[in-house]
């Protein structure tokens, strides 16, 4: 299984040097990186893939010693952490260009550091978007393919999720009953409270998509 | 004892099915996979190695399932092309493959790197269709596999590596229980090598036996037109008829030719002969 993590690291390196680099240069420039970070997150998702499907490697990775559990497993722990360690990437990269507000462009005090809260938050977002876009990968075999089925996917569940929130400013929605409302609002409004459940919630997602990731991977033709 | 044993394998796909495939690789000898091009000899490699899923049957490797993993310590590979990061070097496809192997030999590996003449530290993607071949035929020798899987390895090489691919196989041989299941459709590589031939058509196995039974069994009969009727045809497995005369593929004792025999000419078939023929009941 460190074998395969490492393959990725291997072929992922030009990533992460984009990381290393773009990161204090997105908070320098006051973009909005807690969005960046998702968008990178997803990216090293369809590049990991988009590897695996230009060479069709994965006719010889099924030829080697390796399982197919320990394969996909790989998968997800090598994209999670990166994702936990691009996380603390961006913490820390905030947090030192809080303290050099000349080299911030525009507005110093405009500058909004990442809060724990914020990063914790954000994390939980990244994971269930990756359980949702992972098992895309596995059944259509196709980088590309899944790409656009993952984007469709991610803007739908973005703007039902704004279409929910501002449902009663909308007009729109009206039969959702005002307790079901209520619950979701609370979670919006009581981010630490989000949090802990975000936790418990992402996790499951990541396990429950591996095991959807792991049947296509093992029950479909290998194209 | 058998390498591997096909029971009653069938696998649909688009355009193509393979229906009741049974057949088995002997241990320690070379079989050589034959067919005509799209006649599933990829398919079957295919499921052989797990990579395409079977819809029935049973294919058991080692003696054990074909989706045990661990097993394929004991399997090299060469596929009609290399399967790998074209952004790797060899360096780097050696630091991701070397330590999957419990029989890695280091030693191995550098005296094939430097046999083959293959640059270490090159992008795959700027390599020929030879150095593919040859890298992969690297990393399928260096862990000493005991059974080793190639499906068209020599399309593509020039005579010169196709001959030297050859002698290193024939070499290989020399280990005791190595075993090495190949499939081409240049069928004089086979002629050469193979110990037992299995030969595949339309997903269906047409003849398992061993380079001698064909070399003693099957005939190529030539002779004029006048002599090809009804009767006769019958006792051919196919033939060519044209103006100039027929040619036939027969299989049997030529004893029974004995009454015409200065008319007719008999030649041993060759593995090319009796594609053509089998797959051709008459022209």
């Amino acid at each position: 299984m460190v074998q395969m993590m490492k393959r990725d690291y291997m072929l992922n390196k030009i990533y992460f040097f984009f990381i290393l680099i773009g990161v204090p240069i997105l908070y320098i420039f006051q973009y909005i990186p807690t969005t960046m970070f998702i968008v990178m997150t997803l990216g090293l998702v369809f590049n990991v893939f988009f590897y695996e499907d230009r060479n069709h490697v994965t006719r010889a990775i099924i030829s080697m010693p390796v399982s197919t559990s320990q394969a996909v497993v790989a998968r997800y722990i090598f994209i999670t952490l990166t994702a936990v360690c691009n996380m603390m990437y961006f913490a820390a990269s905030s947090s030192i260009i809080k303290h050099y507000p000349n080299i911030i462009v525009g507005n110093p005090a405009s500058f909004q550091p990442l809060t724990i809260s914020q990063g914790i938050l954000t994390l939980h977002i990244t994971f269930i978007l990756l359980a949702i876009s992972l098992p895309f990968y596995y059944y259509f075999q196709s980088a590309y393919k899944s790409l656009i089925i993952q984007g469709i996917v991610v803007f739908l569940s973005t703007l039902a999720f704004i279409i929910f929130i501002n449902s009663r400013a909308l007009g729109v929605l009206a039969n959702i009953p005002d307790w079901f409302i209520a619950k979701v609002m609370f979670f919006v409004e009581n981010p630490n409270i989000t949090i802990g459940f975000g936790f418990v919630i992402s996790i499951a997602c990541l396990y429950l998509s591996y095991i959807i990731s792991f049947r296509f991977f093992t029950k479909r033709d290998i194209i | 004892m058998n390498i591997v044993e096909f029971h009653n394998v069938a696998k649909k796909r688009k355009d193509f099915s393979i229906e009741n495939l049974s057949f088995s690789i002997p241990n320690g000898y070379i079989t050589g996979f034959i067919g005509p091009n799209g006649s599933g000899k990829t398919t079957t490699i295919q499921m052989m190695m797990d990579i395409l899923q079977i819809d029935t049957g049973d294919i058991k490797l080692f003696g054990t399932s074909h989706k045990n993993y661990r097993i394929k310590q004991k399997i090299g590979f060469v596929y009609d092309d290399l399967y790998m990061y074209e952004d790797f070097t060899i360096k780097k496809m050696k630091a991701f493959i070397a330590p999957l192997y419990e029989t890695w030999n280091e030693t191995l590996f550098q005296s094939y790197l430097k046999k083959f003449q293959l640059p270490f530290t090159k992008k795959l993607k700027h390599f020929s269709k030879g150095m593919k071949m040859k890298c992969s035929l690297l990393f399928a020798l260096s862990h000493e596999p005991e059974f080793i899987i190639m499906d068209e390895p020599t399309a593509g090489l020039d005579p010169i590596f196709r001959r030297e691919l050859l002698d290193i196989l024939q070499e290989m041989m020399t280990r005791e229980n190595q075993t090495i299941f190949l499939s081409s459709h240049i069928t004089n590589d086979l002629d050469r090598i193979a110990d037992y031939i299995i030969f595949i058509h339309e997903g269906k196995i047409l003849l398992q036996a061993s380079m001698e039974e064909i070399q003693e069994q099957y005939h190529i009969v030539k002779g004029e037109r006048n002599l090809l009727d009804a009767d006769t045809k019958r006792l051919f497995i196919g033939f060519q008829d044209s103006t100039v005369g027929f040619q036939a593929l027969y299989r049997g004792d030529l004893t029974l030719f004995d009454d015409v025999s200065d008319q007719l000419i008999f030649e041993k078939a060759t593995l090319e002969d009796m594609i053509y023929f089998m797959t051709r009941k008459g022209i």
